[in-house]
């Protein structure tokens, strides 16, 4: 008894305090909201105009090769009035000279928190000597079409965030990339692959029948971790599972992939994930 | 009470049940237990020469059911009746300190010198008082005190010693001033050990240390009936070798202070109180820097952070009976990285909390009753605990929610514990003694939250469980004295069981060190039974001569498999003969083999051994000045041989001459 009394006193004392400053908060909140849209911290990687509509492409960080976080945001020319009922589809080019090939995309669709269509674009490889990258906007406004094209320079990544292989079943191209986590840190996070499949040229759809596993490891260290969550499929080729890292260095996070009947469709592939 | 109460298989047995109702071993009015004599500076006894000098834990190891785990030859681990760790307290003048080491190099015991000890007080479970709350055994160790004076006078006494084997030097001074009202004493020990020698001349890699420690001791008296003292002790150990581990101690240090201020003025029914106010701060620094075989380098610091205020009111008396109180908070606050550092060169450092910025709150209170009926004398004792503990830190806490668990609410114990002590005089020279006691613990922060600590006994990681229960424990124990003239027996005998016992269990994790054998995590695994028992017999041959013996056994199980690190039978034979200004002590120390171990856990079967050890002293005067110039050999025989506590095997010391010589002013 004598402790739940003292209990209770502290906690009335710090709920007192809590509305106090709960109250003294609110009018921070409402700057906070505009410095905090998280469409400021991306990085603006093109501005396209036609009669009809001016584009802004905006990419979550500059553009390099795997699962890009892709916005777009569609104005009245000359206003700063955004389109919303358009409807987009992306068209991601990677020219050769001798040859062209598409990428795997998610077409955007309208997110109100971000302010912007959001998408995604996964490149499979870098721009450079071999060929340049465009990312073509197609609008549709009320049968109004229109088409953006932004060339796109695409980065390869210290640490691989796409790998690409021959399925052990049938020799088709399998495109893995990692979405989550970005920023690692200790303790449990989220862990998303993006898994696709290159049918043509031109066509990259999601594979959406894999069972995946996934194992830590610290090579230096030679050991795992426990209590991770294999990824499972949610929609469009997302697998999303959960990582453990016990500590904060160089991991390496090896996945398998089986179809749905149990066959080995990759038996190793990882992702190095090094963060301090 | 939920634990079963089992057959409570008496041997024949006893105590020490000495005046007090704890083991209290009090250096200047020596009985029973005269090989404890810690007092370097006034020794009365041969007997004090044979362990004079050497460190507190083997002085401690003296006193009966103490055994001690070593991991080297420093700062060994306090044992008693099998418990160590979390199951007993150890605490110095009353102040709880917890060690900043995720590995327990530096228990409370290694901020005590041996020269500044003034008392050791050891109480069972079944025979502690209110003031103190370990499960299975309380320690408390004193240190020593200036004594106010109508004479305004200075004492100094110096002490130097030489030890054959280690080619260790230890120094030591003290300096008091005592006036009427104001008395300060300084105390100051250093040592210096080379890696020791065992029986076969083999030395043992990594077993250095070097060592200062600091002590002062003010007190004030405030009126004739009210003291105010200061107690000070700075310790700092460095480059201090652990043969049974992968890493040796470069920093140990430990800052503990305390302001005591005691009153002979009644409050309330007491006729006394004492009210205490102390904070300590330990640093703790693993250092693999010296070793060659090593994976990888890594840096390993620890703090530990302890405030506490407690409040003791002593002597309500009523006819012959007498009552008193205790209360105490304490905050405890402790953090233990690992970083460890890839030498390719391209790998950043990799970086965990070992123990993640656990913060501990304690409440305790609780009353001692001794009730007087002539030849029956009764001790009740009720105490109740409450404690909370948290993860403070963002990473810890997101280390633990990476191992599924729910980190949003502290941890709280409510702990009960409550214990009886019946004895009665059968007449002048037999007493009967009965106890029992029924308490609980919570998980001390390494079975909460300790993350992959490597345990170098049985090789294997060990993980917290932040979902643990309090292990509940349930003893007894059965005593008899005989005491007639120059004939004294004593005999104990207990039987302890603890439930919800925790425990390290194999896990299917990896193992986060390299070359580990896998991964333990702490659970409740039920039932685990102690029993033994210790018998004790000293007689006075003539004046000038004494011999003294005493034999100690446990065993200690759970249902399937015996425990690990369960010292054998083990007894000592004592022969004491003084002479003038001579003194000569002798002592033979047996160790049975040891048949009950759990290879699983680190133990192997280990042989039995017999020690010779000898000591001589002469006492005389250089003009005011007492000196004392002594000669003690241990392990006379260089015999070879390994104690069953002593971690991943290790040989223990081959034959040690140390040589003395001491004054005082």
């Amino acid at each position: 008894m004598f402790f739940n009394k003292i209990n209770l006193r502290v906690a009335m004392a710090a709920g007192l305090l809590l509305l106090m400053s709960a109250c003294s908060k609110d009018e921070d909140d409402d700057k906070q909201i505009n410095s905090n849209n998280p469409l400021s911290e991306y990085v603006l990687l093109g501005e396209e105009s036609t009669a009809n509509a001016s584009v802004r492409l905006y990419a979550s960080e500059d553009a390099y090769v795997g699962y890009n976080e892709i916005a777009v945001q569609v104005f009245q020319p000359g206003t700063d009035n955004q389109l919303r009922a358009v409807s987009i589809q992306l068209l991601p080019m990677m020219d050769m000279g001798m040859m062209k090939h598409s990428a795997p995309f998610e077409n955007p669709t309208y997110n109100e928190s971000l302010g912007a269509f959001s998408g995604s674009c996964t490149f499979i490889m870098p721009s450079g000597q071999m060929g340049s990258w465009t990312l073509a906007v197609l609008l549709d406004n009320e049968g109004v079409r229109d088409t953006l094209t932004f060339p796109i320079n695409v980065v390869p990544k210290a640490e691989a965030r796409l790998i690409s292989f021959e399925s052990e079943l049938d020799s088709s191209k399998i495109f893995v990339a990692l979405r989550a986590p970005m920023d690692a840190e200790i303790g449990a996070n989220s862990f998303e692959l993006m898994i696709y499949e290159r049918e043509t040229m031109m066509a990259f759809p999601a594979v959406k029948n894999l069972s995946v596993e996934i194992t830590p490891e610290m090579p230096t260290m030679g050991h795992g971790s426990p209590n991770n969550v294999n990824p499972i499929h949610m929609e469009n080729g997302h697998y999303v599972g959960e990582v453990n890292f016990t500590m904060s260095g160089y991991w390496k996070v090896h996945f398998m992939l089986k179809d749905s009947s149990g066959q080995m469709v990759k038996s190793d592939g990882y992702f190095d994930i090094t963060f301090q | 009470m939920k634990a079963v109460f089992t057959i409570l298989l008496y041997f024949w047995a006893t105590g020490l049940f000495a005046q007090e109702d704890t083991t209290f071993v009090d250096l200047r009015h020596n009985n029973l237990d005269e090989v404890l004599i810690i007092d370097t500076w006034e020794s009365k006894d041969a007997l004090k020469t044979k362990v004079e000098f050497q460190p507190l834990e083997v002085q401690l190891k003296q006193i009966q059911g103490v055994s001690l785990v070593s991991r080297g030859s420093f700062a060994q681990e306090l044992v008693f009746r099998g418990q160590r760790d979390g199951r007993i307290q150890v605490r110095v003048n009353g102040m709880r300190i917890y060690n900043a080491c995720t590995d327990r190099m530096d228990p409370s015991t290694s901020y005590v010198v041996s020269n500044n000890l003034q008392s050791a007080e050891l109480s069972s479970s079944c025979e502690s008082a209110c003031a103190a709350n370990g499960l299975a055994g309380n320690f408390n160790l004193k240190t020593k005190e200036a004594c106010l004076s109508k004479t305004d006078s200075f004492k100094l006494g110096l002490a130097q010693q030489y030890l054959s084997n280690t080619r260790g030097l230890n120094s030591s001074f003290y300096l008091e001033n005592s006036r009427e009202k104001f008395a300060w004493r300084l105390n100051g020990t250093w040592f210096k050990n080379e890696n020791y020698r065992d029986g076969k001349g083999q030395e043992i890699l990594y077993s250095q240390n070097k060592k200062q420690n600091w002590s002062l001791n003010t007190i004030y008296r405030l009126s004739p009936k009210r003291f105010i003292s200061l107690d000070l002790i700075y310790d700092l150990a460095t480059d201090v070798g652990y043969p049974s581990l992968p890493m040796d101690v470069s920093i140990a240090r430990g800052l503990i202070g305390g302001i005591t201020y005691r009153s002979y003025h009644a409050i309330g029914p007491f006729k006394d109180y004492e009210l205490k106010l102390y904070h300590n701060d330990i640093y703790h620094e693993m250092d693999d820097s010296q070793r060659e075989d090593v994976f990888m380098h890594m840096d390993m610091p620890g703090w530990s952070r302890t405030s506490g205020l407690s409040f003791n009111a002593f002597n309500w008396e009523f006819r012959r009976h007498k009552i008193e109180w205790a209360g105490e908070y304490f905050s405890n606050y402790r953090r233990a990285e690992m970083t460890m550092f890839p030498d390719n060169g391209l790998e950043p450092p990799m970086f965990m909390l070992t123990w993640p910025d656990a913060r501990l709150h304690g409440l305790g209170t609780g009353v001692s009753g001794h009730f007087n009926f002539g030849l029956h004398q009764l001790m009740l004792n009720i105490r109740f605990d409450y404690e909370s503990s948290s993860i403070t830190d963002k990473i810890g806490r997101d280390q633990w929610i990476g191992m599924g668990y729910n980190m949003t609410d502290a941890r709280t114990y409510h702990l009960p514990q409550v214990s009886l002590n019946y004895s009665r005089f059968l007449n002048e020279k037999h007493q009967f003694k009965l106890a029992m006691s029924y308490g609980e613990r919570a998980p001390t922060s390494s079975e909460l939250y300790g993350f992959y600590l490597f345990n170098a006994h049985d090789g294997f990681d060990y993980l917290g469980n932040a979902n643990l229960k309090a292990e509940g424990l349930i003893s007894s124990e059965m005593g008899y004295v005989y005491s007639h003239q120059k004939m004294n027996l004593t005999s104990t005998a207990f039987i302890q069981q603890f439930s919800d016992y925790i425990f390290g269990l194999n896990t299917n994790f990896d193992a986060m060190t390299y070359g580990a054998n896998g991964v333990r995590a702490y659970e409740n695994v039920g039932i685990a039974t102690f029993y033994g028992f210790e018998l004790g017999a000293s007689y006075q041959i003539l004046n000038a001569w004494k011999a003294q013996s005493t034999l100690e056994y446990i065993r200690g199980f759970r249902p399937q498999s015996d425990l690990p690190l369960i010292p054998p039978l083990q007894a000592d034979f004592s022969l004491n003969y003084s002479y003038g200004q001579w003194n000569f002590a002798s002592q033979l120390r047996y160790a049975a083999e040891q048949n009950h171990f759990n290879s699983d856990y680190g133990d192997r079967y280990t042989p039995s051994y017999f020690l010779i050890d000898l000591a001589a002293n002469y006492r005389f005067k250089i003009d005011k000045a007492k000196s004392l110039v002594s000669l003690a050999i241990n392990n006379l025989a260089d015999s070879y041989y390994r104690d069953h506590l002593s971690w991943a095997g290790i040989p223990a010391m081959g034959r040690n001459i140390s040589l003395g010589i001491k004054c005082g002013l």
